[in-house]
């Protein structure tokens, strides 16, 4: 997995590649817990280039939106692939998480 | 028979399980989104074996084997550690309980899933189904 960031004036857009699996789940929560701005602490998540989640990933996104509202902010998914957005919805967290379905509209949620 | 591959349960071994599972499938020409579902559900099984089950005593180990079917997509694993709890129960639904998230999506994801004790070994057999059906060739 490799991992683009952008910070922009109302979030930081994290933009994994690949999968997000056991072997890799921990630096992707490292880096967004590293993210966090005290500030403006968003983050969206662009999931378009992710064809894979299990549930080591499902706990990061669970953990760091905690986090993240802990602080008054929040954490928003968006552009996910049909196999995340399964992974998503089975796991119940569709619904606690806020998922839209482009960067424009996590921007704006 | 297919051949049993074996791994020591151990956190570190994900990928050493997990790549010649995908391999395998995509050397038999199988569709890649059921292969990559059934890399998944694997993932599951084996995280569930190394964090709850045989990875916490020493020897711990895990076997697997992929099943390839003409419409579904099987793949036996097994674990030599302590049995299995019982399925969770209905009710048991909290999304956030972490630990719990690997089994809700080996139930909700795999078409058939059965596991029994045998002799000392966990044996998980689960299926995916094929959406377009196989690309095996028939058989001869």
């Amino acid at each position: 997995m490799s991992l683009g960031i952008e910070k922009l004036e109302m979030a930081s857009v994290f933009s994994p590649q690949g999968r997000i699996d056991g072997a890799n789940a921990g630096a992707l929560e490292a880096a967004l817990l590293a993210a966090i701005d005290p500030v403006v602490p968003r983050i969206v998540l662009d999931l378009a280039q992710v064809e894979y989640i299990s549930s080591a990933g499902l706990r990061v996104v669970v953990l760091v939106g905690k986090r993240l509202k802990q602080r008054g902010g929040k954490l928003v998914l968006c552009n996910l692939q049909a196999l995340v957005l399964e992974v998503f919805e089975i796991s119940g967290l569709v619904g606690l998480v806020a998922i839209t379905g482009n960067r424009s509209a996590a921007l704006a949620a | 028979m297919p051949r049993l591959r074996r791994h020591p349960a151990e956190i570190g071994q994900l990928l050493a399980v997990l790549d010649p599972l995908e391999a395998q499938g995509l050397a038999l020409g199988l569709p890649r989104a059921a292969v990559l579902r059934l890399r998944l559900l694997a993932e599951e099984l084996f995280i569930n074996s190394v964090l709850h089950g045989c990875g916490r005593t020493a020897g711990g180990c895990v076997a697997w084997a992929l099943k390839p079917g003409r419409t579904t997509l099987g793949l036996r694993y097994l674990d030599n550690g302590p049995p299995w709890p019982p399925p969770a129960q209905p009710g048991d639904t909290d999304p956030q309980r972490v630990g719990g998230q690997g089994l809700r999506l080996l139930e909700a994801m795999a078409s058939r899933l059965t596991r029994r004790r045998l002799g000392g070994w966990n044996v998980v057999h689960l299926e995916i189904l094929l959406r377009n059906g196989s690309c095996l060739p028939p058989a001869s």
